[in-house]
């Protein structure tokens, strides 16, 4: 029934294109970004506990592959942009020998750097624009009056994409393998838990999810700075709307994306004092609601299903 | 000769980013956590008394003091208040409430001083100097590179020589075996935040006086720090100041050969350093 009823959403919402206006077809495509992109955080880090406070590079690398593909490869902009995706997963792949060195605070704080050095050799690159940015040359592909309604699709496919697959990994045996990790590492690895390609698998698909969220803003803006796509703000929110929704959860992302939008649309004409709302109102969430809103509805009704989702 | 002014300009910048690192690296070793809000705390400060000195109008001095006894009491509170209900075996908790907390620090300098480029006038000081063997150098760097020295010397005077600071290293190695001795842990972390804040701050200020600042210039501050403790090595404070003065020569280096790289090269130099030598230039083998 619960299921039906969900499926029954995602219709609903793939319809919204031929019934809202720009505006709201805007906005909704923003929100599904940040709740893809606070899902795609939150599988090494809620679940996991590999917790990254550089995803800002992710945006930014998929936004940038998106834009050089369809440029230099001569590809339809519509197939570059899963493409940028694993592109983005590929360089998360890279990285990883480095900074799987890293355990907690140090790899939060050393993802940070290196999405730093993306950025900074981005902006170097006269290839990719450097620190002006540049125009999406695949635009020409697609008729203007379908840019919206293709991003806002893509975004949606997008989100729905990475709940499904972190509902199914968490589900099985890998999700229990990961917790374990998470939970106790000698006592995982005792038991025949493999550390090192548990992580190594969430990290690059919440890489390659990022990109693919990253691609989809910069496709539906038609320009991309190194300012913009890099921006630190990135992970601002992601990680306030996934603490304030619930981490390891997976209604979380949604019910922070709803909380983080709410805070921004209605404190829209006071400049800065949402980002000041919503910090504080993360700290107050750490403070008395570790499990985030989604614990909330835990504590309201005790179904079964529930609590087989609490562990 | 070129090489050498390199190499003594990068030293003096690196003293003060040795000092941006000492007050990150002591919340590691006695809390285990990380303060992602250090660069806010260092930007605050800077803030406080460039407001103390143009709102007030009290001659420098006393805004650099007033300024660091606020960014005492703020790091003193917060970590009364906030941070200390939050420590335990898991550093993440700790670590998201400082990053939200870095996001309102920052937020509100906005709101406060506005996203313009401030600093402090230190007057004639920032510009006289002299020569050694053709060598320029300036007062108010040397003089920067000698408040980072004494304040080394004083906290290693500290956590070494004085009973206080045997309880806090003890804090550090077993906190559970403290406890039960009577000590309250949560009252010391509290005083070491203060301290690592007020640290923060006094590196801030010297910025502001040195070059300039904006709000959100704390982020740059954190990773700096970052790199001078991961650099030098964790485990003891002489590290911090070794891979200060090694992050401190790169940059130079790296500005005079390749201007518009920034802070590339001491990324760079990070990874490389986690590839080759991950305990870092002075730590031992430790788990991270």
């Amino acid at each position: 029934m619960m299921r039906v009823l969900l499926l029954a959403v995602v219709v609903l919402l793939a319809a919204l294109p031929f019934i809202a206006d720009r505006g709201t077809m805007f906005l909704a495509m923003e929100i599904l970004v940040i709740v893809a992109l606070s899902q795609a955080w939150n599988l090494p880090a809620g679940y996991g506990g590999l917790l990254s406070l550089g995803h800002h590079g992710f945006v930014g690398l998929g936004g940038y592959a998106l834009y050089a593909i369809s440029r230099d490869l001569g590809m339809h902009v519509l197939a570059a942009i899963p493409l940028s995706g694993v592109v983005t997963g590929l360089l998360a792949l890279a990285i990883t020998p480095v900074l799987f060195r890293l355990r907690a605070v140090y790899f939060a704080v050393g993802m940070w750097v290196v999405a730093e050095i993306i950025r900074i050799l981005v902006m170097r690159s006269d290839w990719l624009g450097g620190a002006s940015g540049m125009p999406l040359s695949g635009a020409r592909d697609i008729p203007r009056a379908w840019m919206l309604p293709c991003a806002y699709w893509l975004a949606l496919a997008n989100a729905v994409g990475i709940t499904v697959l972190v509902w199914g990994l968490i589900g099985s045996t890998f999700g229990l393998r990961l917790k374990a990790l998470r939970d106790n590492e000698v006592a995982a690895r005792s038991i025949g838990v493999t550390p090192h390609k548990v992580r190594l698998i969430v990290f690059v698909v919440s890489a390659v999810f990022t990109g693919i969220a990253g691609a989809v803003t910069y496709f539906s803006a038609l320009f991309i700075t190194p300012l913009g796509a890099f921006d630190i703000g990135w992970v601002v929110t992601i990680v306030f709307v996934t603490v304030i929704g619930g981490m390891g959860r997976l209604s979380g992302p949604f019910l922070g994306a709803a909380f983080y939008f709410l805070l921004r649309e209605g404190l829209a004409d006071y400049g800065n004092w949402y980002l000041i709302a919503l910090g504080s109102a993360a700290v107050g969430v750490m403070f008395f609601l570790p499990g985030g809103v989604a614990s909330l509805l835990d504590h309201i009704s005790f179904s079964k299903n529930q609590k087989k989702e609490q562990l | 000769m070129m090489t050498i002014e390199v190499l003594i300009s990068g030293l003096l910048l690196g003293g003060l980013y040795a000092l941006f690192g000492l007050g990150l690296s002591l919340i590691f070793g006695v809390m285990k956590i990380a303060n992602i809000a250090h660069g806010e705390f260092a930007i605050g400060g800077a803030f406080f008394a460039i407001a103390a000195g143009t709102f007030l109008g009290v001659p420098l001095w006393l805004a650099v003091a007033m300024a660091l006894i606020l960014s005492f009491a703020i790091g003193y509170g917060m970590q009364i208040l906030l941070i200390n209900r939050v420590l335990g075996d898991d550093p993440m908790p700790a670590l998201l409430m400082t990053f939200g907390l870095s996001i309102i620090i920052q937020n509100m300098l906005v709101e406060l001083f506005g996203a313009d480029n401030r600093s402090l006038d230190i007057g004639p000081l920032a510009t006289i100097g002299f020569k050694i063997y053709d060598i320029a150098i300036g007062v108010f760097p040397l003089l920067m590179f000698g408040v980072a020295i004494a304040l080394f010397a004083t906290l290693h005077w500290f956590l070494r020589h004085t009973r206080a600071g045997r309880n806090v290293r003890a804090t550090s190695d077993d906190p559970a075996m403290v406890c039960i001795m009577g000590l309250d842990r949560t009252r010391i972390f509290a005083l070491f935040m203060g301290v690592s804040a007020v640290l923060a701050a006094l590196a801030g200020i010297m910025l502001a006086m040195r070059g300039s600042i904006t709000p959100f210039s704390g982020a740059e501050r954190l990773l700096i720090a970052f790199e001078v403790i991961v650099i030098g090595g964790l485990g003891s404070i002489w590290g911090s100041l070794l891979g200060g003065l090694v992050l401190g020569v790169v940059h130079i280096l790296a500005l005079r050969i390749d201007p518009s790289s920034g802070p590339l090269y001491g990324h760079l130099l990070l990874l490389a350093i986690l590839l080759a030598r991950p305990e870092g230039l002075a730590g031992r083998m430790e788990h991270r």
